[in-house]
């Protein structure tokens, strides 16, 4: 939300069995499940913001940007959810080792990717991204800080966290450049 | 050459988990068929008044279209991938059938099933709809906390000696409120009307005799005949047309109506 993308509003929640979990706001189109937006629509109707997500994306290791945790119907704002694969993913026992392997990897696998042929939208992002990593404000630490302090990760995850978005933030620039339709924008970056 | 096809199914209320037939996409060769309530199968477009089952035209005509894209895509595979545990909009396996060069062609078998699996869903008998409207009905008076105190049928006194005018329920509060069932048949518009026309007849004369009452019309019309405007019709010959199939704006329609208080029992 910090970045300016349409997420659902969430708060960080206890369920019946003590665990914590992020949850956020059920949306849809008066109670009936949002239908799944299609890739390349989503991009020709907002190519900034579809821009936004790529990067966003790459930044945070999500490798589960689909059709189903995109919303795009006529007449209401594009959403996107369903980050849950991101950072640690699913790999269980291995959540720490997930951030070392990933650590320069450009993540461009997400549905949007392949349809995003502007370029010009990701040095703006890039620097609000800055914005976030930037000691001075140090937002991205004081997010993680406070996930810690609710239980739902270790010291050492929050450190982990951190250090990754951190050390990923200058590069996102150059990982973006390697998205197949950019064409000779990409050295414009 | 195999013939694949999909049922699509809406449920309207994910605690009842009542699902209803809404759809069909049929595979063949490769190429998808789509049969959609309200769709018109030559241009694909979606008549926003033959879906008043679902809760927005620009999201289902988005699932539609999400669903033609993903079986022109990625088959039968990709439309069957990841349903999302909350989508209320589902599909589901149809089944299979071998399909001989130069015997049913999939345009006209896409129709059968259609007709087979969708419209015979659609199209209720008299008895369960009845049945459904009157169900609806009485939850609408528990919710306005009315049941004990509204009457039914009713003949309006005032004309029990003459041509008698049949009501199905009174409630009084200050002045009468008359209220008819209105069934609205499906088919062609000659018959959708015909019930409007009697409603219109019966709400006139009323009116000529309880000069400040009430006169509401309490319509189903939740499905495929919406061709016609009970509301603007009615309307002109005095009566106010309540739509049962939306259980919450009907409460919200005659709690208005009715001068009721906004604190009401919600059942």
């Amino acid at each position: 939300m910090m970045l300016g993308l349409p997420v659902p509003p969430g708060a960080i929640v206890e369920l019946d069995d003590g665990t914590k979990a992020y949850g956020c706001m059920r949306f849809g189109a008066k109670g009936d499940a949002i239908a799944p937006a299609i890739a390349s629509v989503f991009v020709a109707d907002n190519p900034t913001l579809a821009a936004k997500i790529v990067m966003f994306d790459c930044w945070i290791a999500n490798e589960d940007r689909h059709e189903g945790n995109l919303a795009d119907v006529n007449h209401t704002t594009p959403m996107i959810y369903d980050h849950d694969q991101s950072l640690f993913g699913a790999n269980g026992g291995r959540r720490l080792d997930r951030l070392d392997d990933l650590r320069d990897s450009a993540i461009l696998n997400g549905c949007l990717a392949q349809h995003v042929t502007n370029a010009e939208p990701f040095s703006a992002f890039a620097n609000r991204i800055r914005v976030l990593c930037h000691p001075l404000y140090g937002m991205v630490r004081s997010i993680c800080e406070e996930v810690r302090m609710a239980g739902i990760i270790t010291a050492d995850e929050e450190g982990k966290i951190v250090e990754f978005l951190e050390y990923r933030e200058p590069k996102l620039i150059e990982m973006v450049r390697k998205l197949p339709n950019l064409g000779g924008q990409g050295v414009l970056l | 050459m195999n013939a694949k096809w999909l049922i699509a199914k809406y449920i309207p209320d994910m605690r009842r988990r009542e699902p209803q037939n809404i759809g069909i996409i049929l595979l063949k060769d490769e190429k998808p068929y789509l049969r959609f309530k309200g769709r018109d199968k030559a241009d694909g477009k979606i008549d926003g008044n033959k879906t008043k089952f679902q809760k927005s035209v620009e999201n289902y005509r988005a699932w539609v279209s999400y669903w033609e894209y993903a079986a022109s895509k990625e088959g039968l595979d990709g439309l069957l991938r990841r349903p999302r545990p909350d989508d209320n909009f589902i599909l589901e396996f149809g089944g299979e059938r071998i399909i001989g060069s130069g015997s049913t062609e999939p345009e006209a078998f896409a129709d059968e099933l259609y007709g087979q699996l969708v419209e015979a869903d659609t199209i209720e008998s008299g008895l369960a709809m009845e049945a459904r409207v009157e169900t609806a009905i009485d939850r609408i008076f528990r919710r306005l906390d009315i049941s004990e105190k509204v009457e039914k049928d009713l003949i309006l006194p005032e004309t029990a000696d003459t041509d008698r005018l049949f009501f199905d329920f009174r409630y009084k509060n200050g002045k009468n409120t008359w209220m008819k069932r209105v069934r609205i048949e499906h088919g062609s518009e000659k018959r959708a009307m015909e019930p409007l026309y009697s409603a219109a007849w019966v709400f006139e004369r009323a009116r000529g005799v309880d000069t400040n009452c009430h006169l509401v019309a309490l319509v189903d019309y939740s499905g495929e005949s919406s061709v016609i405007r009970p509301e603007e019709y009615l309307q002109k010959h005095g009566g106010t047309v309540i739509n049962v199939a939306d259980e919450s704006g009907a409460a919200d329609g005659l709690r208005e109506l009715l001068g009721l208080s906004g604190m009401l029992a919600i059942s």
